[in-house]
């Protein structure tokens, strides 16, 4: 039963391995970058955006999905390019991260690509202008370099400033009285 | 039946879900038990009343025995064999007794928590049950104790016999037979059909309920065959059951996610409402009468499915009673309590969250407020003192009031005690000002820590909890004449009266609840105080001007002139006032209010965001925020 068992994980982790993870390819200025294809909800154009008083500036605003408020960060202001043109044919991948639904700026998505372990190499220490923390790695296919972002913990991490992990300031004012 | 029976017969998973339902059955009963217990005259007790209490005691021994809650339907069955006693005037009800029914009634919840919740084990249902038989002194003679329910009606079960094996079988005659007599009757026409006779006063449905679990309902038939040997009191056996039809559990879940649909449909029709607009009146007329119908219905719509969360304000006003009735007791005072607007309704999810705010307030008026009463008949006042609790609307609010004839606040104390704490305090200071004083944090007159009040919260955590949910406090008092708290709450959480305005390109949603008035500003009404900014002369009182557009960083509107300001919305929040400098107003509506943190964060000085008619969002003013942060600074800044 426990061998059965061993052989059944071991013959998914193999199929797992041979079939590879499925990643949403996309562009920013020059370089192509890859997040897991099962973070992303949608894609779609951009609605009229809403400013948040006090915002990063990479946080443009916030639309409204459907009746749900979502935040929109500009990625390419995120990695220090100017920022985004914001026309017709913007385009904001909709991430959905453990029920919290955020959007992203990018230039342009191109493709899915499916990578197998053995296409991905382990990030240099310095990877654009992205945090090694934030990449998973590089991979490569076709003569393309992609690279791979842990789109999750970076859009969860303080760096994107997208949650309450700091007390907020009403409730410092109370203490204060 | 007084053995402790934490493991029941029905702890199967249907079961377990149907007894969850009968807790909650429980704890309403028991409500309406100690509603009318302490509202009992025990020298001229109302037989409707008694009527009403052993209803509820006996619906409560039904279902718990049927559950094989043996500890409650023991308890159960003393208060009924007690208030049986009473209606025939056998005995005489007295304070003692009423007491000793309140003591079970308290011990019938601690169990039906205890199983809701877990926690510690009550009091033993033995000794519950002693003391309940003590308290008549033996004079009650009700049905023999430990007996089964009398019989009122006898029930034929005909079900498919392959429809059920052997265990659950037997797992169901084990429920059947705690309902009454069981016994199968032999000789079926149908080979494949059993048929059980079972004697109970239990309503068909709910044994008919009983093999659903077990079976597909096609498979079980049920009839009435006779009534026999009348019951103690057949009619309110039988009212029990069409009651419950009268209504339907729905889980708050479900009702909320409807809410948030209609709240989509809401902005929907506004938005095609927007669109048609647009288009050629005359040449369109008949559509735009049908958009005429698709709003109206839409909003009737929005209001009906709102009104599914609205309860009673009585929800919470119930146990007051009791409350200021056992508190007096300890304290050694009299009190009585008048209640009123106990139908007004307001959002379950408000009501949830007002009651702790609220025990609190009463506790305060019956512990600091109402004198002693020899010091109570000194002065010339009644013996009781009283405790008014009051709900009413008010505009798109909610006004709950706590008041007491006691002491009232004394103004030298709290200044004195505020100067001890480094508060600064000014001689001239108003009235209201010195109240608000005792919301501070930490801050408590009383000379001494009770048992009852004053220790660990205080007012401020019930000022808080009050902000929280988007309303106000306010406190009025005269020495020796008594003390007045007014807690003034939206309806609901979801649904808000909002005025747009307009801050250079972006537009922003001012809470109307906290609205003054709004009006254009003439230049001789401002000045400038320096270490405060701008101010705005009402009616000779200075209110600071905050610019929406500085505090929230409106980077379109930099560069203009500081000291100007045309259009402004006078606010009032937890006391203060502001002058909200906006450049434009858009007009008022009704908003569906959503939170910025379900994917975002909290933002200061913003309580939340709405969606407008043209699908965009704007962001909904939290002006206690705004305002704490103005009183902090000495003056408008920005947030940020």
């Amino acid at each position: 039963m426990r061998t059965a068992t061993a052989t059944l994980r071991a013959d998914r982790q193999a199929a797992a391995e041979a079939q590879g993870h499925e990643y949403l390819v996309f562009t920013i200025g020059a370089e192509e970058y890859g997040i897991d294809i099962m973070t992303v909800q949608e894609i779609r154009g951009c609605d009229p955006m809403t400013r948040i008083a006090g915002a990063p500036k990479f946080v443009r605003g916030v639309i409204n999905l459907r009746g749900d408020i979502v935040p929109v960060v500009d990625m390419r202001m995120k990695l220090g390019l100017e920022s985004a043109r914001y026309d017709a044919f913007t385009v904001v991948i909709v991430l959905n991260i453990e029920n919290r639904v955020v959007g992203m700026v990018v230039d342009r998505v191109s493709d899915v690509l499916t990578l197998r372990d053995h296409d991905i190499r382990p990030a240099p220490d310095l990877v654009a202008s992205v945090d090694t923390r934030h990449v998973l790695g590089l991979g490569t296919l076709d003569g393309r370099m992609l690279i791979l972002l842990d789109i999750a913990a970076w859009m969860a991490s303080d760096d994107m400033a997208l949650r309450d992990d700091a007390p907020a300031l009403a409730d410092v004012d109370t203490s204060h009285e | 039946m007084t053995g402790d029976a934490s493991s029941s017969p029905a702890s199967g998973g249907e079961l377990a879900r149907f007894a969850g339902d009968f807790l909650d059955e429980a704890a309403e009963h028991l409500a309406t038990m100690e509603h009318l217990l302490v509202g009992i005259d025990p020298a001229a007790p109302d037989s409707d009343a008694i009527n009403a209490i052993f209803r509820a005691v006996h619906s409560i021994k039904g279902a718990s025995g049927m559950f094989g809650f043996a500890d409650i339907a023991a308890i159960a069955h003393e208060l009924e064999t007690l208030l049986d006693s009473v209606r025939r005037g056998d005995i005489a009800l007295d304070a003692g007794l009423v007491d000793a029914m309140l003591h079970g009634t308290d011990a019938v919840r601690a169990r039906i928590g205890q199983r809701a919740h877990g926690g510690a084990s009550p009091e033993d249902p033995a000794e519950v049950c002693e003391r309940l038989r003590r308290a008549t002194g033996g004079r009650a003679s009700g049905p023999p104790r430990g007996a089964a329910p009398a019989a009122v009606r006898v029930l034929e079960v005909e079900y498919r016999a392959q429809a059920i094996d052997a265990d659950a079988l037997r797992e169901l005659l084990a429920q059947l037979g705690e309902l009454g007599t069981v016994e199968l009757v032999p000789g079926a026409a149908d080979a494949s059909m059993r048929t059980l006779r079972l004697s109970t006063d239990t309503h068909q449905d709910v044994v008919r309920t009983l093999f659903e679990f077990v079976m597909d309902a096609g498979d079980v038939h049920i009839r009435e065959t006779a009534a026999v040997a009348p019951a103690p009191n057949p009619p309110l056996a039988r009212s029990v059951p069409s009651a419950a039809q009268e209504s339907i559990r729905v889980g708050v879940a479900k009702v909320d996610r409807l809410i948030n649909q209609v709240g989509e449909l809401v902005i929907s029709q506004a938005m095609l409402a927007q669109r048609i607009a647009e288009l050629d009146p005359v040449e369109h007329l008949p559509l735009l009468q049908q958009l005429a119908d698709l709003q109206r219905n839409t909003r009737g719509l929005q209001d009906s499915v709102m009104s599914i969360r609205m309860l009673p304000m009585a929800t919470v006003f119930a146990r007051f009673p009791r409350l200021v009735r056992d508190l007096s007791a300890k304290l050694g005072k009299e009190a009585r309590v008048e209640i009123e607007g106990e139908t007004t309704e307001l959002d379950k999810g408000l009501i949830e969250k007002i009651v702790d705010p609220l025990v609190h307030l009463v506790r305060n008026a019956v512990d600091h407020g109402i004198e002693p009463v020899a010091e109570r008949v000194a002065q010339g006042k009644p013996r009781a003192g009283l405790i008014r609790i009051a709900a009413r609307h008010q505009g798109g609010n909610i006004l709950i009031e706590v008041s007491d004839d006691g002491r009232g606040l004394c103004r030298d104390t709290i200044v004195a005690k505020a100067r001890e704490r480094g508060i600064a305090v000014s001689d001239g200071a108003k009235d209201r000002e010195v109240w608000s004083l005792i919301f501070e944090p930490g801050f408590s007159t009383a000379d001494v820590i009770t048992d009852v009040s004053g220790r660990g919260v205080g007012l401020d955590v019930v000022k808080g909890n009050v902000a929280s949910l988007g309303g106000s406090i306010l406190l009025d008092s005269v020495r020796g004449a008594g003390t007045s708290v007014g807690i003034r709450l939206p309806l609901t959480l979801a649904i808000m009266d909002g005025l747009a305005v307009a801050v250079a390109d972006e537009r922003y949603i001012v809470p109307l609840a906290g609205i003054i008035e709004s009006r254009q500003v003439r230049p001789s009404e401002l000045r400038t105080i320096v270490g405060h900014g701008l101010v705005m002369e009402v009616r000779d009182e200075f209110v600071p001007v905050v610019r929406l557009s500085t505090l929230f960083g409106v980077p379109s509107s930099a560069g203009r002139d500081a000291t100007k300001c045309d259009m402004v919305v006078l606010v009032e929040t937890e006391g203060t006032r502001l002058a909200l400098a906006v450049e434009d107003l858009l007009g008022q509506s009704q908003v569906v209010v959503k939170s910025l943190d379900a994917n975002y964060r909290r933002v200061p000085g913003i309580a939340g965001a709405t969606i407008m008619s043209d699908g965009s969002v704007a962001c909904i003013l939290d002006l206690a925020a705004i305002a704490r942060r103005t009183r902090l600074e000495g003056g408008p800044r920005s947030l940020q």
